[in-house]
């Protein structure tokens, strides 16, 4: 009786929530502080959409509001609208924990839980009811497979997470969000820790991702926005001077703001 | 990213280009003067020009490269790079030009008679196409790099007269085919020279608008 029921919730998710994101009006304070103003944003499905822009520009604050982790930040004012598909993510009917199934987040630092890498990958999928062990086996080798990470680890599932190297943490991160399937993967500056060959590792990762999932990445590293995103929006001083195909943003920026910051004139 | 580097060089650059161009556009002048006087000894000048203009290239090619590596330039600082190394590559096939009219020296030891034909305007037009798109790109001027590319088309009406008037030539004076032909070859070369400062003036297009497009 429990699995029917969760089996049409479930077929009720992957019929409302799409892998595209519509900002629409968007504005938000904290305090008296207009951190992001009148966005207006299309983020397409199954691409990799990059945002870039100096420090405090509202980059990773619109990251946030994707799934909704501006909820707990006091003083936190939010005006507009998210849709992801057609789904309104701040409706009152809109369950955050459904939300943040189908909208993943991966952070600067690495935060595997303190537990072996077995169960930091079936924590999302036994939070959401899965106690079975052959489909929670299933899911975990699924999952390393997807993010490329089943041989390296497949003999040290039991093994703590903590014991992974940083940039291995941080694939273990990600594969622990794409366990409950996820429609979009949210990333704030997810290789900014990290050395060069774990870098890569994570850039692979993210063009392997795209195929299945929408990836939205903040990073500071412009030459990692020019490498692996399709679309980029250049950020500054809490609004969205220009969003478009990367390779035109690089080559032929539209605004002369977006054109002083990518040639290193200011920022 | 150092901006500050970034610029210096850029500066080097362009003044390396120019400098680079305007001793293509003496060759140029120097093969024509040298074809129709005879003059070896400044036919063998403008042939050793050559190896400094192909030094001069590698020279820029390799900052070029050297600063898309270690600087990762965006935006109109790539377009900048992207022309340069591009322009350069015409620049330098024109200097090869100049040295193969330089080249027919040694065949033709006779002057040749070259008011007989309209070579000389051909020569003229080259020069100033050639000048003209390398001063749109330094000046970033799409609008005298558009003036330039259309004067292509006087070029190639040119080489059809010239050709007309060769072949006249040929049939009336047979005797002198080998020098009427080598004017034929002379000609061939500038409205490739033209060609050449065509592509330049789509690189300046490039730089200044970020798209590249060609020229008809």
């Amino acid at each position: 009786m429990f699995r029917k029921k969760k089996q049409t919730s479930e077929q009720q998710v992957q019929l409302n929530y799409g892998q595209n994101i519509s900002v629409s009006d968007v504005n938000l304070h904290y305090g008296e502080f207009h951190a992001l103003k009148n966005i207006n944003i299309e983020i397409p499905e199954k691409q990799i959409t990059a945002f870039i822009g100096p420090s405090g520009c509202g980059k990773s604050t619109l990251l946030k509001c994707f799934n909704r982790m501006n909820d707990l930040v006091e003083g936190c004012k939010i005006e507009g609208k998210f849709l992801i598909g057609e789904v309104d993510i701040y409706a009152p009917t809109t369950d955050v924990n459904e939300l943040r199934k189908n909208v993943g987040m991966v952070f600067q630092k690495p935060n595997p839980f303190p537990m072996s890498v077995y169960d930091n990958i079936a924590y999302g999928p036994r939070t959401f009811g899965i106690r079975n062990r052959a489909q929670l086996d299933e899911i975990v080798e699924r999952t390393l497979k997807q993010a490329a990470m089943w041989e390296e680890l497949k003999d040290r599932l039991n093994k703590s997470a903590l014991g992974l190297s940083g940039g291995q943490q941080q694939r273990l991160c990600i594969a622990r969000a794409l366990a409950v399937q996820p429609k979009i993967i949210l990333m704030d500056e997810p290789t900014s820790a990290l050395d060069p060959i774990s870098t890569a590792k994570i850039e692979e990762l993210c063009m392997e991702l795209k195929k299945d999932v929408t990836v939205v990445i903040v990073t500071h590293n412009m030459q990692q926005a020019a490498r692996i995103s399709d679309k980029t929006g250049f950020f500054l001083l809490g609004e969205l001077v220009e969003f478009n195909d990367t390779d035109t943003l690089f080559s032929s920026p539209a605004k002369e703001e977006t054109e002083r910051y990518i040639t290193g004139r200011f920022g | 990213m150092n901006k500050a580097i970034l610029d210096e060089q850029l500066e080097q650059l362009n003044i390396k280009l120019a400098t680079m161009c305007r001793l293509v556009e003496k060759m140029l002048q120097d093969a024509v003067n040298a074809l129709r006087t005879a003059d070896k000894k400044l036919a063998d000048e403008v042939v050793k020009s050559d190896e400094k203009v192909n030094a001069a290239e590698l020279e820029i090619e390799h900052t070029c490269l050297q600063l898309l590596l270690m600087q990762h330039p965006f935006a109109k600082d790539f377009r900048e790079l992207s022309t340069i190394l591009k322009v350069i590559t015409d620049i330098e096939r024109i200097g090869d030009q100049a040295a193969d009219i330089a080249g027919l020296v040694e065949n033709n030891s006779s002057a040749m008679d070259w008011n007989a034909t309209h070579i000389p305007s051909m020569c003229t037009l080259a020069i100033k196409m050639v000048h003209d798109a390398v001063d749109s790109f330094l000046t970033r001027n799409e609008q005298l790099a558009d003036a330039t590319a259309k004067l292509d088309d006087s070029m190639d009406t040119y080489f059809t007269t010239v050709r007309t008037e060769l072949a006249n030539h040929l049939r009336q004076n047979a005797d002198c085919a080998e020098a009427w032909l080598t004017l034929l070859m002379v000609a061939k070369y500038f409205e490739r020279v033209g060609d050449h400062a065509v592509n330049i003036c789509e690189w300046t297009d490039y730089q200044a608008r970020g798209t590249h497009t060609k020229f008809e």
